[in-house]
């Protein structure tokens, strides 16, 4: 059964919470989620360090909230996404008839790997709602830039305040829509300098010895290893799917290796590949979301002059 | 098995293993690849198609950590990846 705001919603129920103070978050979030223990509803936290303790501050010893670190929880989108749908799924396995969350993006996130957050935030609107989810996402509009708080109102189609207030979002955008518009990440400064390699319509093997190539030991083993396997699959997939000519070109800096991959075509049809797992194989959905998962962050790019791009990073994208 | 598995030596790949023909101990086949330098997904997958075909659940040995990252994230159901040093 769901309550509160959610009592006769289906699916997932999406609310952000703009606050300009400490009690104003304290003011939304504690009713929320005492209203949701009491109702004997799973309850979880995933805040950072600061607001969680404030949150934590707040509640009675013993509340029953459930506190997840969301530090390591918001580390990539698509092991959010996953994560997340393990845990509802078997939250209500065992029978749980609505779920709360809280949740807040740490600060980093609204830098340079912004536009897959702001993705990430659009694709759950669809990703979460097989489950009885009512969930609240925090932005501090004190440290959230403007730009972001824009995409936050085109990506929840409601917003909570103080007093059990809750109003939709007049700009909120289905993810089909939001999710094909070009997100317009920044150039890494990398990509002003020369690429390192450039290679044209590379099988690949090629492209993979390529990115162990302008590795200068610089990034842990294994984080090479997985940029490996995410070029890997990105090159294979533009070979397949998209339209020659295909470019790798990569960058190695002090703490990161860039990667870029375009090609003539259009770039996938699916306005959430990368984020979930694509059922149909032939698509490569399944390469993209593998890639989502090895990279420290991805971008995609439609409106270059090369057609369709993705970019790969390895190590501090920030 | 030795060298780099992906999209180009696929359909070699599914060939080999079939005229291997490997056998299932207790219900898994148990593929020893401490030389193979590269997988990809199609490849686990079809490895893991193979061994359905076989009624078999099935391990591969690799020293590669990507590898076995790769299997878990894939998360099929029969395939496991183990790390050998």
């Amino acid at each position: 059964m769901r309550t509160g705001a959610a009592a006769g919603h289906h699916g997932y129920l999406h609310e952000a919470v703009r606050y300009g103070s400490d009690e104003e978050l304290l003011a939304v979030v504690v009713p929320f989620l005492r209203g949701g223990v009491e109702a004997g509803e799973p309850t979880f936290v995933a805040l950072g360090e600061r607001t969680g303790g404030l949150v934590r501050d707040a509640l009675p010893t013993g509340s029953g909230v459930e506190f997840l670190t969301g530090g390591s929880v918001y580390a990539r989108p698509t092991a959010a996404i996953r994560s997340y749908r393990q845990l509802l799924a078997d939250r209500v396995a065992a029978g749980a008839g609505q779920i709360r969350i809280i949740g807040e993006l740490p600060q980093i996130a609204f830098g340079p790997t912004w536009d897959w957050w702001a993705r990430y935030e659009s694709a759950i609107n669809h990703a979460y709602d097989d489950f009885p989810l009512w969930s609240m996402c925090a932005y501090d509009t004190r440290i959230t830039p403007p730009h972001v708080l824009e995409e936050v109102a085109r990506t929840h189609p409601w917003f909570a305040t103080p007093g059990d207030g809750h109003a939709p979002s007049p700009t909120y955008t289905e993810p089909a829509v939001y999710l094909r518009e070009e997100r317009g990440a920044p150039a890494d400064p990398l990509q002003a300098t020369a690429p390192l390699i450039e290679l044209t319509d590379p099988t690949a093997a090629q492209a993979r010895a390529a990115v162990q190539a302008v590795d200068r030991g610089a990034l842990p083993r294994d984080d090479v290893d997985d940029l490996v396997v995410a070029v890997s699959e990105t090159v294979t997939n533009a070979l397949r799917h998209g339209r020659t000519p295909v470019r790798l070109r990569l960058w190695a800096g002090p703490d990161r290796i860039v990667a870029t991959v375009s090609d003539a075509g259009d770039g996938p049809e699916d306005p959430f590949a990368g984020l979930l797992p694509a059922g149909n194989g032939a698509t490569g959905g399944l390469g993209l979301w593998i890639t989502y998962q090895s990279c420290n962050h991805v971008s995609l790019h439609r409106s270059g002059p090369a057609g369709f791009t993705l970019r790969l990073t390895a190590g501090n994208p920030h | 098995m030795t060298g780099e598995l992906d999209d180009a030596g696929e359909e070699l790949f599914v060939t080999a293993l079939e005229r291997a023909d490997l056998r299932a101990v207790d219900g898994r086949l148990v593929l020893a690849a401490p030389g193979l330098r590269f997988v990809d997904q199609r490849a686990l997958t079809r490895l893991r198609e193979y061994a359905r075909r076989r009624d078999s659940a099935v391990l591969l040995r690799t020293p590669h950590p990507a590898a076995a990252r790769l299997a878990a994230l894939l998360d099929l159901p029969g395939l496991t990846a183990e790390v050998t040093r």
